[in-house]
């Protein structure tokens, strides 16, 4: 479109550019594109409000920044609209006088509202940054541990146990590990063409409420947010790593409830947690029978060879892979 | 450029709250560089201030007595403030908040930010010493109760904006107390006739500047920035609409995807809506030079506050070429684009946006403004006329 303003001699015409910008905008504005749809459309980026109450700290905060984010500007040019067709004209004047009755009447609230609001909103986004700040560090601090449990599994130990972990298992599109997982595994698994999903124990933003303070039990408050019947396969390793026995009981009865019919739980303990000093709870029949009380089937305990031990005739704890299958419908 | 010759007839001195090449102000920046430019002409010119560094807490951070910064004399003095003072607070919400309050209060606000008894000392018994006392800006005790020694010598440049403070019966009897007031530019003179009532307090005078040699590539090897995008710089806060040009170019982005990012630059907090950090870029503090790169590469500037009293970054911003978007409601930077010719205003969203995609469509269009914007500024606003006006201003015979 060719500008009907000038450009000429030392400077531009600058009241017929600013004339040229007042016709395009009442143009647009004619057209639709300014309309208080797009307004009301902006401040309200999430269509619905959820309830937050029962999710981890971590996740009902990232919920509340998020919706502060998009939500904290009030204002009081709401939608002027109505579906009745003859009296059309009429109501819409009367509800417009009273938006603009609104506006003056609570405008210096209004913009009161919206700068606390704002620096609400503010708030919530720097409180958010530090969890998950911390939930980084935590997961260094994961990695470093399974680096440290590799350093107790010998090479013969890493190929028999994921031989025995893959052949229980047999075949999954898509597996969720949960907590501390030796890398190995891990690229066995993906080795196999499987989706490994790793959910990390998390930090104090991750508690469930009620749960002992020294317990990490973010693969837990995750597991409650799955939806029901929507996990193929779960790998949890080295349990007394991380959790405490009732977290046990609480683990496998999460799991199976975010295991579809027929899916599958795999428990690896290796041998330097199968037997003391490792907790009594880690041993196979203790983990029977967690899967047991969860509601599995088919539970299967396949134990690794026994390797005597150094300098005398007995033989050291052999780790295992623990597999279950959640009921067929 | 002018002249240069050493007058003993003239020797200024700058009564300011801080100075230093460190301290980060538009007033502070026009004493030091106005300053530099005397005495780069071979002027004597001698600052007066306080030790403090950050007008947040006034904490004297400089050393007491004299040093010399870039030719300039600067002496140094304490800086007393009671901002912790919780009724200070009171009387501070109460202006800043447009309520009216009584002079003594008002006199507690002048004396309560930032004072300095031997600042005052110093100028009762050495102000005859110098020829031309000139204060800057007006909000502070400092302008206050110093221009008040000697006002048959004092100046003040107000700096002023249109904002509850600049409305106090106290700070209107100190603009008409003084021997003359210089302001920054058309707008501010209008703004204060406005306020005083009185048409003709004082000539323009404002604040030169350089032909700037700002490196569109430096910019790009360094922040990886592509494409057109739209520049500010400056304090970041609340004061200077800040969250309402990120709120307008959120919404822009979002109705024309792609078309350009936004680039913020300068000291302050600013917050960007996680959904809009592809399109809103924060560099943060960067040097001089940086700034100018900045410049170089913008497509459009735009300076959406409308508490001016000459904005530097403008000015700054059309030596570049760079054609700029203002806000309508701001007296002195509506002035500037109307002179000038270097840009368009806005007063709501839809005519920035519209203001915006006129600039970002027609590129001949942004050119030419941009080089009238240059032009007025170098016409306007180059050192040879400031000093020229300047002088003519303080009434100093001219060689």
């Amino acid at each position: 479109m060719e500008p009907d303003f000038e450009i000429e001699g030392n400077g531009i015409d600058t009241s017929a550019l600013q004339q040229e910008l007042a016709r395009r905008v009442e143009e647009r504005r004619k057209s639709g594109v300014y309309s208080h749809d797009v307004e009301a459309a902006l401040a309200e980026r999430l269509p619905e409000e959820l309830d937050a109450s029962n999710l981890a700290p971590a996740s009902a905060l990232d919920y509340a920044a998020t919706r502060a984010q998009t939500s904290w500007e009030v204002t009081t040019a709401y939608q002027v609209e109505t579906d009745k067709s003859f009296p059309r004209p009429l109501i819409i004047l009367a509800k417009r006088l009273a938006r603009f009755w609104a506006r003056i009447a609570v405008g210096p609230i209004q913009r009161e509202q919206t700068a606390f609001n704002r620096n609400v909103a503010t708030g919530l986004e720097a409180l958010k940054r530090q969890a998950i700040g911390e939930r980084a560090k935590a997961l260094a601090c994961e990695e470093d541990l399974a680096e440290l449990a590799g350093a107790m599994i010998d090479d013969e130990e890493t190929g028999l146990m994921a031989d025995a972990l893959l052949e229980s298992l047999g075949t999954v599109g898509t597996l969720m590990a949960i907590g501390p997982c030796p890398r190995y595994l891990l690229e066995s698994l993906g080795a196999t063409g499987c989706d490994v999903y790793r959910v990390s124990p998390g930090t104090a933003w991750d508690e469930v409420e009620g749960a002992p303070a020294a317990t990490r039990t973010g693969p837990l408050a995750f597991l409650s947010q799955v939806t029901e019947e929507s996990v193929e396969a779960v790998l949890v390793c080295d349990l007394s790593f991380w959790l405490k026995p009732e977290t046990v009981i609480r683990l496998t009865r999460r799991a199976y409830l975010a295991l579809r019919p027929g899916g599958r739980i795999a428990i690896v303990v290796h041998s330097f947690a199968s037997g003391a000093p490792a907790p009594a709870w880690c041993a196979a029949p203790v983990i029977t029978k967690a899967l047991d009380m969860a509601g599995f089937t088919e539970i299967s305990i396949r134990q690794l060879p026994a390797e005597p031990k150094d300098g005398s005739s007995g033989t050291s704890p052999s780790g295992y892979v623990a597999v279950a299958n959640k009921r067929q419908r | 450029m002018m002249p240069v010759r050493s007058s003993p007839s003239f020797h200024p001195a700058f009564i300011v709250p801080r100075y230093g090449e460190q301290v980060v102000g538009g007033a502070e920046d026009l004493a030091r560089r106005t300053a530099e430019e005397l005495a780069r002409r071979g002027y004597p010119a001698t600052a007066l201030t306080t030790q403090a560094l950050d007008h947040h807490t006034w904490r004297n951070h400089y050393p007491p007595g004299a040093c010399r910064i870039n030719g300039v004399e600067v002496i140094r003095f304490p800086a007393h403030t009671c901002l912790s003072d919780s009724s200070l607070h009171r009387v501070l919400e109460a202006i800043s908040s447009g309520q009216r309050v009584s002079e003594a209060d008002q006199l507690r606000w002048l004396e309560g930010v930032v004072t300095s008894p031997e600042l005052f000392e110093y100028i009762h018994i050495h102000g005859r010493d110098y020829t031309h006392l000139i204060f800057l800006p007006y909000l502070f005790g400092t302008t206050y109760f110093g221009s008040a020694i000697h006002p048959e010598r004092s100046y003040i440049i107000p700096c002023l904006h249109d904002e509850p403070y600049a409305h106090q019966e106290l700070i209107g009897k100190m603009l008409t107390g003084v021997k003359s007031l210089l302001f920054n530019s058309e707008g501010e003179r209008g703004l204060a006739a406005r306020l005083i009532g009185i048409e003709d307090l004082g000539p323009v005078v404002g604040m030169g500047f350089y032909p700037s040699h700002g490196d569109r590539s430096a910019f790009q090897d360094r922040t990886a920035i592509r494409g057109d995008f739209v520049l500010y710089a400056g304090r970041r806060e609340e004061g200077k609409n800040t969250p309402l040009l990120i709120d307008h170019f959120r919404r822009f982005a979002i109705e024309n995807p792609g078309m350009a990012s936004l680039v913020l630059m300068g000291a302050g907090e600013v917050s960007i809506p996680p959904d809009s950090s592809q399109e809103i870029i924060d560099l943060g503090r960067v040097t001089e030079r940086h700034k100018s790169d900045g410049y170089a590469a913008a497509t459009v500037f735009c300076q959406p506050s409308v508490n001016e009293s000459l904005s530097i970054v403008l000015l700054e911003s059309w030596l570049s070429g760079v054609p700029a978007l203002v806000h309508g409601d701001c007296e002195v930077t509506r002035e500037h684009v109307r002179a000038g010719g270097g840009g368009l205003t806005f007063s709501n969203y839809p005519e920035f946006a519209e203001a915006l995609l006129m600039i970002l469509e027609d590129g001949e269009l942004a050119r030419s403004m941009g080089e009238a914007g240059r032009r007025y500024v170098t016409r306007e606003y180059n050192w040879d006329s400031v000093i020229k006006r300047l002088l003519a201003a303080l009434e100093v015979t001219q060689p």
